[in-house]
């Protein structure tokens, strides 16, 4: 069965990719595995051609954790190789080693940085966060006033040189002050 | 406008004198790009930010984008070379491998070129990018290492792959099903609950299996060396022999009546069950020995010593838990970043199925109008008048009187009903009646927590504490209730003991008069924690099966909003904290007079789980107070460790005070249980003995409480030296910030008064020299030599 067995050569990962893929990320084998086959999970017919192929956001966005989380979308756009939300199997691999519960919080960290910068200008403005916290409460609705409230607040604890933005240095300070980022900034396999 | 009317002639020495002129921030008209920054940027100024060295950290250096933290580390090490720095990124360096590497470095060596590797990881940059970067590693030349360094690289890789091996192998985790589950449906913050009880589990297991090995084994496998007979004509010299053939006898007796009764005296621990190693009676007294042999197993001080290290260790794990998360989880919850710490940590990735989703969304909401409230009633709080503060005190003071009093009506609730059973059950036949009265004090205790615990999270509302403040106070509330409610049961069990038993004990008696029941009065106290234990996981769960579940059916098929308001519950985590606490509490109790206590406590936390499990997921929606979630396990431990504290307390007064039993137990007739650690401690040489008496003298409390104070003085002290620093440097910072946006306004205004000269005499290439403009900022950021140049090639 020549057709099948280079049909399988195709699906599964490589005994090379696999030992680079641990070198790369904080996964053991069979964390990538078990990755693998769900990545497969979510359009099967297109990863059994080609292992390490391209799906687009909507697709993406069937895993339940992320389509179940406010920020699934800015998730995908982070960790795709093409900035547009379309994730190949590496860019998912990437995605979930860096939710994984081994991953330090510095990478974490960094990581949160870009998904809550909406706008993408490496700071977090005023609109930023008012992006953010619609995502977190919404359908209930936040009055305005409270809102503005709420982002004063903010940046009263957090942003330090008083330029109305939380820059990434600021972040990490703030974020190495949460003891509870780390476990909920993960998602298990 | 001052600025625009400057002569034109000015270089950039004298304009920097006039820029120290002015007070920043400055209000002149220029600088409404303040707002700008603060609000959105306009392009000439993002243009500015691009290339301020802090952003230039993102360029790509040889391809690669280091992440931020990293480079600011590598550069802030290498200060002196930061000259080079600005320069040359952007650029493509073909003889630089890595920012920290300097060209005039030596190629670096197998352990370096492995450690960066290592380090990929970290990097945030996609995947094909990383692997480029490692094998642009693997093939650039390297020095090969020897002898010892080499050695220790091999073992290190060797290690690494070994872990991984073996954390692939050894990945069984039990209940990982039931824990994912969970952990999708409800966050972290009740996840963390049922991780503590696997933890209580596993620590209850631990005890269990060093009592097993320790104690029970030797006992029930290896003889006594020597066993001593009653002698009916020398009584008084062996009364204890005599006593202990009658309390054997009158046990054996009672042991089987019937299947029915069997169940019950299963319940009661008595019958049957009373001669078991569950209990303290079914011990020798004797040395044991194996037979045949010379082997020696000392029981009597191997049931002390092990039981104290026990306590010890479960004392010592824990401490250390408490540790692990005390600084993070107590101290930073303060009120500095709670913001902070909602916004950006609140959301828990891990939440899998969209109708979870939205609770934690209403959670969040919640807990920042919450905090919105606190706030405004904070700011009310120091406008209140005088009249309003005085009525609030006052209604604090009478809530404390009433919770108070409320408390010690319990406890002579549960005096009383102790004493009545106990003069009940000795005059009782066995039977129905029986069973009634020894179970009556367990009965009460279940219910007065319940009732009680309930009137307290309601009373604690009118008191209008934050929320915070609210859900601690009633935490510890109600952990004193439980704790003070097994202690007045242990007390008065003692105090009615002491006055009619003890006393009134002959030298050639056994028991005083009406005192049959309790010759041996360490296994009853044994039975009462066994009966405790099992009262209050019966109560639990019938209430929970039978009255919770129910309801819940009901309010799900009628869904009428009065029923869910009313009935409908919250798996709100302080409250199923303190049953597994309780529990905690008694094993630690028991687990002398008992000593496979441990092991029933272990199996009712196995059980526990499921229940709570079933509570969680069937009985209670997801908590929407995230209060009441608090996600350290830490702070549980710290409430188990005031209940371990209280146990040992109760065990250590009924050691110290009542004497042991003359009929059962290893240590019959002796006068205190410490009697035996005093006798072999006697038979050690003599510097050991020295050495342990020294530890109980003042020679070594008094020195050890002055180094303490010492170094708790002196940590203190850092400390606050520590924050000020912090104040000082952060006033630093917003005055820097200050600077930067100054300058930032007045380069952007120097940018747009040479653009709009330059407009003025030729406006079709306007855009020509309006990036000219900002490649003139951008070489004026590197050196004011080329900028004099540039300002009079723009002039």
């Amino acid at each position: 069965m020549g057709q099948g067995s280079s049909k399988q050569q195709e699906d599964f990962l490589t005994e090379e990719e696999i030992e680079d893929y641990q070198d790369l990320t904080y996964f053991t084998r069979q964390e990538i595995i078990v990755a693998h086959k769900k990545f497969k999970a979510l359009a099967p017919d297109i990863v059994s051609e080609n292992r390490n192929a391209r799906l687009e956001m909507s697709v993406m966005l069937n895993y339940p954790e992320l389509r179940a989380n406010p920020f699934g979308d800015r998730i995908c756009k982070v960790f795709s190789s093409l900035q547009d939300g379309s994730c190949t199997f590496e860019d998912f691999l990437d995605m979930m080693s860096v939710l994984s519960v081994h991953a330090p919080k510095t990478v974490k960290s960094e990581y949160a940085f870009r998904i809550f910068d909406f706008d993408n200008d490496d700071m977090i403005g005023r609109e930023d966060l008012r992006e953010l916290i619609n995502r977190l409460t919404a359908p209930q609705r936040i009055t305005e006033m409270e809102m503005m409230q709420l982002i004063q607040n903010i940046n009263n604890e957090s942003d330090l040189d008083d330029d109305g933005m939380l820059s990434f240095a600021e972040f990490e300070h703030i974020i190495s002050k949460c003891p509870d980022f780390t476990d909920s900034f993960s998602v298990k396999l | 406008m001052a600025r625009r009317s400057r002569p034109q002639t000015s270089t950039w020495e004298e304009a920097r004198g006039e820029f120290y002129q002015e007070h920043f921030p400055s209000s002149q008209a220029g600088l409404e790009a303040d707002d700008g920054l603060s609000g959105g940027v306009s392009s000439s100024q993002a243009q500015l930010l691009n290339i301020l060295p802090s952003r230039q950290l993102l360029h790509t250096v040889d391809g690669v984008t280091m992440s931020r933290g990293q480079m600011t580390r590598t550069l802030g090490k290498r200060r002196s070379t930061l000259t080079v720095r600005p320069s040359q990124l952007g650029q493509s360096q073909t003889d630089v491998d890595h920012p920290a590497v300097l060209p005039d470095q030596e190629i670096p060596d197998e352990q370096q070129i492995w450690d960066q590797i290592q380090a990929i990881k970290a990097m945030p940059i996609p995947m094909d990018k990383k692997r480029e970067r490692k094998n642009k590693l693997l093939n650039s030349p390297t020095f090969r290492m020897q002898g010892m360094q080499r050695f220790h690289l091999t073992r290190q890789k060797f290690w690494s792959r070994f872990k991984d091996a073996m954390v692939d192998i050894f990945s069984f985790e039990l209940w990982h099903d039931s824990l994912r589950l969970i952990e999708g449906n409800f966050g972290t913050g009740v996840l963390s609950y049922f991780h503590y009880i696997k933890k209580v589990m596993y620590m209850n297991l631990a005890m269990f299996a060093a009592m097993l090995l320790l104690v029970v084994l030797p006992n029930a496998l290896l003889p006594p060396s020597h066993t001593e007979h009653c002698d009916d004509d020398d009584r008084p010299a062996t009364i204890t022999a005599c006593c202990h053939e009658e309390y054997v006898a009158n046990v054996t007796a009672m042991r089987w009546r019937g299947v029915a009764q069997a169940f019950m005296d299963f319940l009661q621990g008595q019958g049957y069950m009373e001669l078991t190693p569950l209990f303290y009676g079914y011990y020798e007294n004797e040395i044991l020995v194996a037979p045949h042999t010379s082997i020696y197993y000392n029981l009597p001080l191997a049931y002390v010593l092990v039981t104290l290290v026990c306590l010890l260790l479960c004392l010592v794990y824990v401490v250390i838990h408490t540790a692990h998360g005390f600084q993070d989880a107590i101290l930073s919850r303060g009120k500095f970043y709670q913001y902070c710490n909602v916004i950006f940590s609140a959301w828990d990735f891990c939440i899998d199925n969209v109708s979870s989703a939205e609770y934690k969304q209403k959670a969040v909401f919640n807990e920042l109008k919450g905090y919105l409230e606190t706030d405004q009633y904070e700011a009310e709080r120091r406008n209140r008048s005088q009249m309003d503060t005085v009525q609030l005190y006052v209604v604090r003071t009478v809530t404390n009187i009433i919770v108070t009093v409320i408390l010690i009506i319990s406890g002579v609730i549960i005096y009383f009903v102790v004493q009545y059973s106990l003069v009940n059950v000795e005059n009782a036949d066995s039977g129905i009646e029986l069973y009634i009265y020894q179970y009556l004090p367990p009965f009460t205790v279940s219910g007065l927590n319940i009732v009680v615990t309930m009137f307290m999270y309601h009373i604690v509302t009118l008191e209008r504490y934050t929320p915070q403040v609210q859900v601690t106070l009633t935490l510890l509330r109600t952990v004193f209730l439980r704790v003070a409610s097994i202690a007045v049961l242990m007390y008065s069990f003692f105090v009615k003991y002491k006055a009619q038993c003890e006393g009134r004990l002959d030298p050639d008696a056994c028991y005083a008069d009406g005192c049959q029941r309790n010759a041996c009065w360490e296994t009853v106290v044994g039975q009462m924690c066994w009966r405790l234990m099992l009262t209050d996981f019966a109560a639990l769960a019938g209430l929970n099966i039978f009255v919770y579940f129910p309801l819940r059916i009901f309010i799900d098929h009628f869904p009428a909003a009065w029923l869910r308001t009313l009935f409908l519950q919250e798996f709100e985590i302080p409250r199923h904290v303190l049953d597994v606490v309780y529990n905690q509490a008694l094993c630690w109790l028991g687990v002398f007079f008992s000593p496979l206590l441990p092991g029933v406590a272990a199996l009712l936390c196995f059980l526990f789980f499921y229940l709570k499990r079933f509570t969680c997921i069937r009985v209670c929606t997801p908590p929407t107070l995230s209060l009441h979630s608090i996600r350290s396990s830490a702070f549980y431990m710290l409430v188990s460790l005031f209940s371990f504290f209280a146990s040992l307390l109760i065990v250590v007064f009924s050691l110290a005070e009542i004497r042991p039993s003359r009929s059962c137990g290893p240590y019959r007739g002796l006068d205190t249980m410490w009697r035996e650690i005093q006798k072999t401690v006697d038979e050690l040489p003599a510097w050991l003995r020295n050495f342990f008496y020294y530890f109980g003298s003042a020679g070594f409390a008094v020195p050890l409480v002055i180094i303490l104070l010492l170094a708790m003085y002196y940590y203190s002290a850092i400390a606050a030296a520590n924050k000020h620093m912090i104040e000082v440097l952060k006033e630093q910072l917003v005055l820097e910030g200050h600077d930067k946006q100054f300058l930032l306004g007045k380069l952007n205004e120097l940018n747009s008064l040479t653009r709009s000269r330059l407009g003025e005499r030729r406006e079709n290439v306007v855009g020509e020299r309006m990036t000219e403009g900002v490649h003139f900022a951008e070489m004026g950021s590197r050196s004011s030599s080329d900028a004099q140049v540039v300002t009079h090639q723009g002039l």
